[in-house]
């Protein structure tokens, strides 16, 4: 981040704080795209990217974050995203090549795979704090722009040093992990100069986390009854046949013990962490309130999946969009005084590359 | 002229201005209700794309913006300008279902012959241009697996190998593609009778195979098809292909969302069988023609193949998901 000129903070606190007080109003988030036109959007752009041999991928990106930043409203004005094609485009290329040059070194040299897996355990908080750098600074709100304050070591603490004690705590400090994501993310982020807060506890994801994992109990139950139910073999190599009877009465309590259990767990999970970690969001003086809630988000799963595989994936767009829409129009902000009083930054531009290089090696915050 | 209003932020706070912006004929953009009148020439106002309906963005060079909600006064002034983008036409395809149907249309057709043809000449292209030493480390511990989950030792005479081997020495002998050309005999077990090449040029044979045939030019013919596969270096390709394949199937779909992969999967699998079925005529073709340049009557491999059904079965599964053609269809004269 660059200088930023002293005078504005303080200029900005003042104005901010005093009037926080007098007058406090609730800004519902809306989101006016519809599945309907972003189809024709996205389905166009498909069509050139495949024709041009995916060069055209990085239009169709730009194209796909200004719909959906540009449907997102606040206050009376939309969101906006900036990041430019020829921008991602060489991001992207820088990304392929590094995938490429790894993989056809570790083809030829297996010895350089130990190497790889070090290169990406330590490459992680760079390109995580690269991407979200470039995806904050080219997002803006009322011709301000958002940033991302770049802390490579705090990146490196949570992303090396915590992650990799997962494993020897069995997955103990796992919620406290996510816990430190959502605060790095959150804290390090400012729109202009203003810098966001953030006021969760460790404990509400220990209680989150502690709660999704009951979902899980009948799914492991039903992994069990499934291997247990696998043809054996016994010491003479033969088979002993697999019962019929077993086998269809297998696929009710298949469907009852992971499918449902599955959904469940993720639609509470992106619920409740969405609802703590957004919830717990300050914005200068001001509050971001979520209050999702588990059975719509459900229904939203259920039917956006279900209705995928039936079209054979053309109901994507539309899925996108019902997902978007329940997210952003459960959002609010808390305003204290107005929302007139944002002062922009001074800042840079970033690259591409880690965030499309983020996008390659599936790295990202996780959020 | 076109008149219309707008939201304007001059970049440094972000209070708003409701202002009127106007495009005049003579190219200035003027904007009013912010403080004294702002003139701008249009060719240095950025105005973002339009993408569906939502609002767009006047951009100055003082770092000021102007949001419009509404689009139809800038494109109608942009047109009158000549000063429509290029990309503007993307978004005329975008704004009527017709195209967006027809852009479906079209990408299923491009994304099909790309699988169908594309990919599987590529793939061909890319591994007659490896080294035979590609062959050898995808298979190099196949047989070691195999041996230790599913075979047993053969209980074939030493001289009933020998036999057998000679046959596929002289199958091979002239075969100067870096293959190591090995027949190898197992007890098959659980597979029973079968026979299959490993990449690198080991072709086992199992002791029920052996047994089922009725002369060694059956089981010859059972040999030139697995060799067929070798020199048509069939794992790597069905490797590439597959991997292609899947790639494509993932960058159409988008993202890797649960749906999404259930739904790349499924075309995935049937084009798989496909290509498995290609390359089993493939092999088929080699049979035949090593038959006739042996002069070992054709009907030898058909008699063969027939027998392995009768024994074991046709597949239940339909035609278009199966792994090998119909045995009817593989027995030529």
């Amino acid at each position: 981040m660059s200088a930023t000129p002293s005078q504005a903070i303080s200029d900005h606190t003042l104005n901010a704080q005093p009037s926080a007080a007098a007058s406090t109003r609730i800004e519902p988030f809306q989101f006016t795209g519809t599945g309907g036109e972003y189809f024709r959007i996205w389905i166009v752009n498909l069509l050139l990217t495949v024709l041009t041999l995916g060069i055209y991928s990085a239009w169709a990106k730009v194209r796909r974050m200004r719909y959906f930043y540009g449907s997102t409203r606040l206050a009376g004005s939309a969101f906006e995203y900036h990041g430019r094609p020829l921008q991602i485009l060489k991001g992207r290329l820088i990304a392929v090549g590094v995938v490429v040059v790894l993989s056809v070194l570790t083809t030829i040299w297996p010895l350089t795979n130990v190497l790889f897996v070090l290169l990406i355990l330590f490459g992680t908080p760079w390109i995580i704090v690269k991407a979200r750098t470039f995806h904050m600074r080219v997002s803006s709100y009322r011709n301000i722009r958002f940033n991302f304050r770049q802390e490579y070591g705090e990146a490196a603490r949570i992303f090396i040093g915590l992650a990799l004690l997962i494993t020897p705590t069995l997955g103990l400090i796992y919620p406290y992990w996510s816990f430190r994501r959502y605060q790095f993310a959150i804290t390090n982020t400012s729109f202009g100069t203003t810098p966001f807060g953030f006021t969760a506890r460790p404990g509400e994801y220990y209680r989150i986390y502690f709660l999704a994992l009951l979902f899980w109990i009948p799914v492991l139950w039903g992994i069990f009854l499934l291997v247990g139910s696998f043809p054996q073999m016994d010491d003479s190599g033969a088979e002993t046949p697999p019962d019929p009877g077993k086998l269809a009465s297998l696929v009710p309590v298949l469907l009852l013990s992971i499918v449902i259990p599955y959904f469940l767990a993720t639609a509470y999970l992106h619920k409740s962490l969405g609802n703590v970690s957004f919830g717990s969001t300050l914005v200068g003086p001001h509050r971001l309130l979520s209050n999702m809630e588990l059975w719509p988000l459900l229904k939203i799963y259920v039917v956006n999946t279900l209705l995928i595989v039936l079209t054979l994936g053309l109901f994507l767009p539309w899925a996108h969009v019902r997902v978007a829409r329940y997210r952003l129009e459960s959002l609010s902000l808390e305003v204290h005084g107005g929302l007139d009083s944002f002062v922009a930054d001074q800042q840079n531009q970033v690259a591409a590359a880690g965030e499309e290089l983020g996008d390659f090696l599936d790295v990202d915050l996780g959020l | 002229m076109t008149w219309t209003r707008g939201r304007f932020f001059d970049g440094r706070s972000s209070t708003p201005h409701d202002v009127e912006v106007q495009i005049g004929i003579d190219g200035v953009v003027r904007v009013t209700g912010a403080g004294p009148p702002r003139d701008y020439w249009l060719a240095e106002v950025e105005i973002s794309e339009r993408i569906g309906n939502t609002p767009r963005m006047l951009r100055f060079p003082d770092g000021s913006a102007c949001e419009v909600a509404d689009n139809e006064p800038i494109d109608a002034a942009l047109e009158q300008l000549d000063a429509v983008s290029p990309q503007h036409r993307v978004h005329r395809l975008e704004s009527r279902w017709r195209y967006a149907l027809l852009a479906g249309v079209a990408v299923v057709v491009v994304a099909w012959a790309t699988i169908q043809f594309g990919i599987p000449a590529a793939a061909r292209h890319v591994a007659m241009a490896m080294p035979a030493a590609t062959d050898h480390a995808l298979g190099r511990q196949s047989l070691e697996l195999l041996d230790s989950t599913m075979f047993e030792g053969t209980e074939l005479t030493e001289e009933r190998q020998a036999a057998l081997r000679e046959r596929f020495a002289s199958m091979t002998r002239d075969l100067e593609d870096g293959h190591d050309y090995r027949l190898e005999f197992r007890r098959g077990g659980e597979i029973g009778a079968n026979a299959f090449a490993l990449p690198s040029g080991i072709v086992v044979m199992t002791d029920e195979l052996v047994e089922l045939a009725q002369s060694d030019d059956e089981l010859a013919a059972v040999l030139a098809h697995e060799v067929g596969h070798v020199v048509h270096r069939h794992s790597l390709r069905m490797l590439l292909q597959n991997s292609a394949t899947s790639i494509l199937m993932l960058a159409l779909v988008g993202d890797i969302s649960s749906a999404s992969v259930l739904v790349a999967s499924v075309p995935t699998v049937l084009v798989q069988a496909k290509h498995s079925r290609q390359f089993e005529a493939e092999a088929d073709d080699y049979a035949y023609a090593w038959l006739d340049r042996a002069g070992i009557d054709r009907r030898n491999f058909g008699a063969i193949l027939e027998r392995l059904e009768e024994k074991y079965g046709g597949e239940d599964v339909p035609s278009w998901l199966s792994s090998h053609p119909p045995t009817a269809q593989r027995m030529r004269d």
